[in-house]
């Protein structure tokens, strides 16, 4: 257990240096050189070299990568030892063109708003996704059955900017019923947050536990007739007990893999959903990112993404292994 | 004696795309206390079905299943899900061909039998776990307390049976259904198996209805057999009466098809010509006919009906369904099927 684990972090591990090469590539590959972005619009050729020499843009580049990944493991200094001297903090991921701001503190800042968003939403697109599965598989072939599985094709067919503004536009602005969506922080306003919030959780919520609607009724269908449900049923048990012990605990496996994928992917930033509802979170920050050529910034919220879904991955492997006695073994 | 299961003019139909799939046709037979009944025929005979309709357990799928099943005084096939449930496992139990697929692989095996014990047995979980070891021990699993930590596939085939036979046996059933339970296994540990139901039986003095297509097994275990063929019963009789002197053409072709020890080697296998039918288009008449070598001899035409199973003359617990008369039937065995037995 403890070696897979270790073999798997070197693998996570592994994955991030190739992120982060192909990342750092960016600055070069790209048509635009970064220090004629960070030099703005009254540039002139000497402040451009002066700030070539600063981000250090003027040493050869397999020492440029050392110093990023360098400054990422144990922080950076810029111009050290002169006056303007700038003291980058481990993980350090360098300055935005943009706003002058250190990329991390951009990020901690755009963090609890996704963090919001993913936790509420996976939490309803289970709840919805998983209830009406199982009620579709309980009930197969039932007026109930036909119209959860249309909903869930509704679901995995229609796309978040067009239901969200259907949404926003009946429950916001005709019905009044929700208050406009947006972020503040749960810790100073836990009903504001809520209320704010309630929109892009619907909205997810729904779109996302199509998927999990017809999984579920899927995997349970399929272990229905699996030899071990007819002995289940062969011992005396309840249906019931058959149903919720037996079939679920096989059946929810698969559902617990693609759970983890979907909130790792979710946690690196809801691009559309931020976007549409105007949720500053790690997602909008991307997108505001790639339009005005920030490149620390991307680079940055590229890694952060990265990170949280090689995190799912192996946290969902983990799981796996605890909850599939065979693979424990293997 | 008194019969622990009945089974009266049981049927059950499958309706498929293709047509009635008459799986199950008129079958009846009972079981005594103590004894094994074992029931014989070849893929699709309907032996399975007949054990899955004694169980209740196409209850809620596509199947018709009508006659009587009566066991503990119940009606099968007319009782709720709730009243069959009580008797699944209390008054009749299962074990299965394919342990591996028939234990739920993702619970550890002691949880699997205690809990078969705890469904009808208002105990904690701890002393259901109690029992599960002493089953498990009884059924000859070494360190019973330590493999009950394990999973079904930590097991080899036979010890995994020996856990169904566990399992089943928990709740000390009066019958005890077993389909195939040694047809995934070795020789060696079929013979194993085969001892170890018969020790149980005697100790727990359960009723055993023993599926098979093995004659080697029923003549193992076995006190009665009934043959069945195209879903219909065609031969019962004791286990002596249809290996020593069987009158159906089908239980001859059945024996005579068993490679001997003795004999040339180069001699030919003997098999039974054709196929057994659909079971949607039927023959007409005997279903056997068709492949029936000795439909020339009978004095009635074997197409016109399904014969009735009747009683041998002079013994009237061997039944056949055969149109051909006593008198041809013991001809024909005494010149040409007992010289190649």
């Amino acid at each position: 257990m403890l070696a897979y684990l270790v073999r798997r972090l070197i693998g996570g591990a592994t994955v991030m240096v190739l992120v982060s090469i192909f990342v750092f590539g960016l600055f070069f590959v790209l048509p635009a050189d970064p220090a004629r972005l960070a030099c703005g619009k009254s540039c002139t050729p000497e402040l451009m070299a002066e700030i070539r020499h600063t981000l250090e843009l003027d040493i050869p580049l397999p020492a440029q990568y050392f110093r990023f990944v360098k400054g990422i493991v144990s922080g950076r200094t810029y111009l050290a030892g002169s006056e303007a001297q700038l003291d980058c903090a481990a993980p350090c991921l360098g300055y935005s063109y943009q706003t002058d701001e250190l990329v991390t503190n951009l990020l901690k800042d755009r963090a609890p708003a996704t963090l919001s968003i993913a936790f509420g939403a996976s939490i309803l697109w289970l709840l919805i996704g998983l209830s009406s599965g199982i009620v579709s598989a309980l009930r197969r072939a039932t007026w109930i059955d036909k119209f959860s599985q249309g909903a869930a094709l509704a679901g995995a067919s229609l796309q978040i900017y067009f239901v969200g503004l259907v949404l926003q536009f009946f429950l916001v602005d005709k019905l009044g019923w929700l208050s406009s969506p947006g972020y503040v922080s749960p810790n100073d306003y836990p009903m504001e947050w809520a209320q704010g919030m309630i929109l892009p959780w619907l909205t997810l919520g729904f779109l996302l536990s199509a998927i999990y609607a017809r999984l579920t009724r899927a995997g349970m269908i399929e272990v229905m007739s699996e030899d071990y449900i007819r002995t289940a049923r062969a011992k005396g048990l309840t249906s019931r007990s058959v149903n919720f012990k037996h079939v679920m605990r096989a059946a929810i496996t698969p559902i617990i893999t693609v759970f983890g994928l979907d909130l790792g992917q979710l946690l690196g930033g809801a691009v559309i959903t931020e976007y549409v509802f105007n949720i500053p979170g790690l997602g909008k920050l991307a997108t505001e990112a790639v339009s005005n050529v920030d490149l620390p910034v991307i680079v940055g919220t590229v890694l952060v993404a990265a990170v949280f879904i090689v995190m799912a991955n192996i946290v969902v492997d983990l799981v796996y292994m605890i909850l599939d006695p065979k693979v424990r073994l293997a | 004696m008194t019969a622990i299961l009945q089974v009266k003019d049981l049927k059950v139909h499958f309706q498929t795309d293709d047509g009635l799939v008459k799986a199950v046709d008129g079958v009846s037979f009972e079981i005594e206390a103590g004894k094994t009944l074992g029931i014989v025929g070849e893929s699709g005979s309907g032996k399975s079905v007949t054990s899955l309709a004694i169980m209740g357990l196409h209850k809620g799928s596509r199947a018709a299943v009508s006659g009587e099943i009566l066991i503990d005084g119940v009606d099968v096939n007319q009782a709720t899900e709730a009243e069959v449930n009580k008797l699944r496992g209390k008054s009749m139990a299962m074990i299965f061909q394919d342990s591996l697929a028939a234990l739920h692989p993702f619970f550890k095996v002691g949880d699997q039998i205690a809990e078969a014990y705890q469904v009808h047995n208002k105990v904690s979980k701890k002393a259901a776990q109690q029992v599960a070891v002493e089953m498990l021990g009884r059924v000859g699993i070494p360190n019973p307390t330590q493999r009950m930590e394990d999973f079904p596939h930590q097991f080899s085939g036979g010890m995994r049976q020996r856990v169904m036979i566990a399992m089943s046996l928990s709740c000390n059933p009066k019958l005890l259904i077993a389909d195939e339970p040694t047809t995934a296994l070795d020789v060696t540990v079929q013979a194993q198996i085969l001892d170890l139901l018969r020790d149980l039986q005697r100790e727990f003095g359960s009723s055993i209805l023993m599926i098979t297509h093995d004659l080697g097994v029923v003549a193992e275990i076995a006190d009665d057999v009934l043959l069945m063929y195209a879903g219909k019963a065609i031969e019962r009789g004791t286990v002596r009466e249809l290996l020593k002197t069987p009158e159906h053409p089908y239980a001859w072709g059945l024996l005579t098809s068993i490679p001997k020890l003795t004999g040339a080697t180069d001699s030919e296998l003997l098999a039974i010509p054709g196929t057994p039918p659909s079971l949607i288009t039927l023959p007409s008449g005997c279903s056997f006919s068709p492949r029936c070598s000795y439909k020339n001899r009978s004095k009635v035409d074997c197409e016109s009906a399904m014969p009735e199973l009747a009683g041998v003359k002079s013994n009237s617990s061997h039944l056949v369904s055969c149109h051909l008369s006593e008198t041809d039937r013991v001809a024909i065995f005494k010149s040409e099927i007992a010289p190649k037995l």
